[in-house]
């Protein structure tokens, strides 16, 4: 995990970048704002991937879909398109109702989701 | 002027409000029927920035009855 002072792209894993100019860019250069959102985000993740997890083990798809549906926004808002795409196939898979197709997406998410969440707790001067 | 947010992603939701404010006043609901109450009360919001797929507000079936509405202008979002 690097951080390109020339680019201000945050990596985290070698593929997985992570603009933080172009998050705070969206939050109209409101720097406080960006911090909020972060945290927010910081409290909100886990109960979208608890919701995923429910929805797998109750066999429930409804519940993959929203909350992945939601994790996808949220992703996308941040810039992180990669990790992104990963919520759009569990959202896809959750409407199509073929929750064994989820099992390995989901655990790829898990996977990078965890080196955002670490990224942005540093940047929020969060205790993990 | 008065706008109404109704946006159940607690990271969106705070966003829209720090954009609009302070040039607007904003009313803003977590809720689909919260959004709807707050429509009902006197002197309501004119403008409603509504996310198209929360809970208690699922776009279309609840479009016809947001349009109905009198005086009010809807912008929906699906993201």
């Amino acid at each position: 995990m690097t951080i390109d002072d020339t680019s201000k792209a945050v990596h985290l894993a070698p593929s997985i970048p992570w603009s933080r100019a172009n998050a705070l860019q969206r939050m109209d250069g409101d720097e406080k704002l960006l911090l909020e959102i972060l945290q927010i985000f910081l409290q909100e993740y886990p109960k979208q991937i608890a919701q995923m997890d429910r929805g797998l083990a109750e066999l429930k798809p409804d519940l993959l879909e929203q909350a992945a549906h939601s994790l996808k926004g949220e992703l996308g808002f941040l810039g992180v398109p990669e990790i992104e795409h990963l919520a759009r196939q569990l959202e896809e898979i959750g409407r199509r109702r073929q929750l064994t197709a989820a099992v390995d997406v989901l655990a790829s998410l898990k996977e990078q989701l965890s080196g955002f969440v670490e990224i942005i707790r540093n940047d929020v001067g969060a205790e993990p | 002027m008065k706008i109404l947010i109704a946006e159940d992603d607690a990271l969106f939701r705070r966003t829209l409000e720090e954009l609009l404010l302070p040039a607007y006043e904003l009313q803003v609901a977590a809720h689909g029927d919260e959004a709807w109450a707050l429509l009902q009360r006197p002197d309501p919001p004119k403008l409603a920035i509504l996310d198209g797929v929360m809970p208690g507000l699922a776009v279309p079936n609840s479009a016809a009855k947001y349009a109905a509405l009198p005086r009010l202008l809807l912008l929906t979002l699906f993201c």
